[in-house]
């Protein structure tokens, strides 16, 4: 049928749907922040449903920020903004939004990056990665959570480890060769894979460009989630 | 751990939403800022930033209609209604780039998105009041245009290899290009270019190779940049202009639109893809151009009625003098009644209009109202236009009229070329081109026998009269440059010989202001300059 042709230019649409929900979630968060600090632990009962709440929040704004980047991506529409970040200090800002959710799953946490490292990466979009990467980990570590980080000529490497049963071998892969075959379709975890492997191909420096892998060196043959930035 | 506060800061939040204006300001209540106030649009923004100086602005990039938040920036910078200590946050909802790719001029010291804790927001406001911190002995230079201090201080920090060395190389970099100094620019620009791809150190790089007049050079860098970054807006605008040196015009062309497609809302870019589609006779993509930049117009600091005036004479190409007219009244209406500026647009525009029509007497009419409101704001009228405006006088008959103003204009310019050019083309068009050859020559002649009679009262040490005879040519010609400058350059002297600092270093540095607005590429200027500042330097 032709009538169906003409529709929506979604990209307009997005733009403004983005600016309401983007809103909404900030009162919604911003307001839960608010009340869960009137009731701490301990004092209150309803302190663990806060806690419920405030992840489920956050989780639907990764979820946005995630899709609005593919969606971005997948139409040329996204242009990294690369700044030089010093790498510790990024990795500490993120750590501050899941150290409540890591504390109430009881998982302890530890960062291994020197003072002095500086990349060259577009912050939202790796932030989005890593938070993504940290999301599934609340589910599948076990107690323990580690992001070391090297510096070696060509790549800063972000490594984020967990002590948990590690990645399903058709999740497995360490060079940029196997990474090129991810596609969307294979699972639920699929998506967060692709935006992850999409992410890193953005970034790119001297004909070298990011990827990730992922391995099962983790902590006590844990999980090994890397990504490789030029 | 050191206690961070707000305590006698002055902050400002801007979000068209009311709940995010109220959860921001209550996310800073812990901090005691001294101040918080809130706007809900570009105008009440506007209205705060000429009130009070902040220290912090947190603003929402999406406004819905009217200014945006990078609009708010760029007239807060541009106006200077913001210290230049002061932190610009945009909050943003989405990916920033498109906003750091199609920005021109300014760009705001950080970005957040939406949304965001108390803790991040706290923690990027810390940084960046912590990074002006270190870089306020910086920036209060750069806007004393104390350029060579400037670069010793950025010297001086990254000598220390400091935390933001990227961002003082950078600052270094716009620094020696404001100096002419280009050698040194793509020095260092290479050497940054070897570790890495870096965007801004490619622009830089670009536009020295520009100001060296090494146009293909800065072609091949400016073309590989989009070629990386399709959306670098400021790429394809410096694109255009090495494409225009190379008169590749059409191209240039090609490139701008393109740019527009980047960044819409851009009005210098609307504009510079207007004057390009006119250059090469495309009038409709001109009419478009200037029409859109008069739209964006309505909400930007930078609105003019010119941008009227060219809708209204790309009307006229296509024969459609009604439509030319109503565009005139949406001018007026959009200025009022009593901004000369637009007065002496509309006039003069309707006077073009009312003789394409064959209205000899309505044209006559509105070219003597023109005139009297050209009286008022001749120096803030650009040689062109001034040209319609003595070719229109002409045309009527107004001889004596158009005599004066060509001869005002020559003096300003006497060696510029291409408008010398055009002024025997109106006399020739007139079918004077005789008398109008000689009117022009005795004028150069007059501003070179001043000239010269300046020149040998310096050569012969005669510093103060030299430095009065420069003055009082430059009252009579004030868009001169050669004059401009030597008004400058005798007072300098004066400096060198008696060190009468107090007097002239300030008047000096107004003439060379002058100089640099007149002609951005003029090599004398940062000489000229730089023997100031190295005086100043040596008086201190």
């Amino acid at each position: 049928m032709t009538g169906f042709t003409q529709g929506i230019d979604y990209s307009t649409v997005l733009a403004s749907s983005i600016h309401d929900m983007k809103n909404s979630l900030s009162l919604l968060l911003g307001t839960l922040d608010e009340v869960t600090q009137q009731c701490p632990p301990g004092a209150c009962k309803s302190s663990r449903q806060f806690s419920q709440l405030q992840y489920e929040g956050k989780r639907v704004n990764d979820h946005l920020v995630q899709l609005l980047a593919l969606y971005r991506i997948d139409n040329s529409q996204y242009f990294v903004n690369i700044s030089e970040n010093n790498v510790s200090d990024f990795l500490a800002e993120i750590m501050l939004e899941h150290q409540d959710m890591l504390a109430y799953r009881n998982i302890s946490f530890d960062i291994d990056c020197d003072d002095d490292i500086y990349g060259f990466f577009d912050r939202d979009l790796i932030a989005g990665v890593i938070t993504n990467i940290i999301n599934n980990l609340y589910v599948y570590s076990d107690n323990r959570m580690l992001i070391q980080v090297e510096n070696n000529d060509a790549y800063l490497v972000i490594h984020i480890k967990d002590n948990g049963k590690g990645y399903p071998d058709n999740m497995l892969c360490s060079t940029e060769q196997q990474q090129k075959s991810i596609s969307f379709s294979s699972g639920s975890t699929g998506l967060g894979l692709y935006f992850a492997a999409r992410a890193a191909e953005m970034h790119k420096n001297k004909k070298r460009n990011g990827y990730i892998s992922i391995t099962n060196d983790g902590i006590d043959n844990g999980g090994c989630f890397s990504i490789h930035l030029p | 751990m050191k206690f961070w506060s707000l305590k006698g800061k002055k902050v400002l939040i801007v979000d068209d939403f009311h709940e995010m204006r109220s959860l921001t300001r209550t996310m800073l209540t812990p901090f005691s800022p001294d101040t918080v106030k809130v706007a809900k649009d570009g105008p009440e923004a506007i209205s705060l930033l000429e009130e009070i100086k902040f220290d912090i602005v947190l603003c929402d990039y999406n406004l819905g209609a009217g200014k945006d938040g990078q609009q708010i920036l760029e007239e807060a910078r541009h106006r200077s209604l913001l210290p230049h200590s002061a932190v610009y946050i945009m909050i943003t909802a989405e990916n920033t780039s498109r906003m750091v790719m199609g920005a021109i001029d300014y760009l705001p010291d950080d970005y957040i998105s939406k949304p965001f804790t108390k803790n991040q927001l706290q923690a990027r406001l810390q940084k960046q009041m912590e990074k002006k911190e270190s870089l306020l002995e910086i920036s209060r230079a750069i806007s004393e245009k104390d350029y060579v201090n400037a670069i010793s201080l950025c010297d001086a920090q990254l000598s220390t290899n400091p935390k933001n060395r990227m961002e003082l190389c950078k600052t270094k970099v716009e620094l020696l290009i404001k100096l002419g100094k280009y050698e040194a620019t793509e020095e260092l620009c290479e050497k940054l270019l070897e570790e890495r791809d870096i965007p801004w150190a490619s622009m830089s790089l670009g536009q020295a190779r520009y100001h060296q007049k090494r146009f293909e050079e800065a072609e091949e860098i400016f073309e590989s940049l989009i070629r990386d970054n399709p959306a670098n807006a400021a790429a394809h605008d410096w694109l255009a202009q090495a494409l225009e040196k190379l008169n590749d015009n059409e191209r240039a062309q090609e490139v701008m639109s393109a740019a527009i497609e980047i960044s819409p809302k851009s009005i210098l870019r609307q504009r510079k893809l207007a004057a390009i589609a006119y250059k090469n006779e495309d009038y409709a993509h001109a009419e478009k151009a200037s029409k859109e930049a008069a739209q964006i117009g309505r909400h930007s600091c930078y609105k003019k009625p010119d941008d009227y005036s060219h809708v209204a004479k790309c009307m006229l190409k296509r024969d459609a003098a009604k439509d030319a007219l109503s565009i005139v009244s949406k001018m007026k209406s959009e200025f009022g009644e009593d901004n000369p500026e637009s007065n002496f647009h509309a006039s003069l525009t309707e006077s073009l209009i009312y003789m394409e029509m064959g209205d000899t007497e309505k044209s006559t009419a509105a070219v003597e109202v023109a005139m009297a409101a050209f009286a008022k704001i001749s120096d803030q009228v650009p040689a062109d236009i001034a040209m319609d405006l003595a070719d229109t006088c002409l045309a009527l008959g107004k001889k004596d009229e158009a005599n004066d103003l060509i001869r005002q204009l020559v003096r300003n310019h006497h060696d510029n070329k291409d408008i010398l050019d055009r002024t025997h083309r109106i006399y020739e068009k007139a079918g004077i081109a005789d008398e109008g050859k000689a009117l022009i020559k005795n004028t150069c002649d007059e501003v070179i026998k001043v000239n010269n009679e300046g020149a040998k009262l310096l050569k012969e040490g005669k510093l103060e009269e030299s430095i009065e005879l420069f003055i009082e040519a430059a009252k009579g010609m004030p868009e001169n440059v050669i004059i401009n400058l030597n008004a400058a350059y005798s007072m300098i002297m004066q400096m060198q010989k008696t060190g009468m600092m107090n007097k002239y270093s300030r008047r000096a540095t107004k003439y060379l202001d002058k100089v640099h607005v007149l002609d951005p590429g003029n090599k004398k200027y940062y000489q000229l300059m730089e023997m100031i500042q190295k005086l100043s330097s040596q008086a201190a």
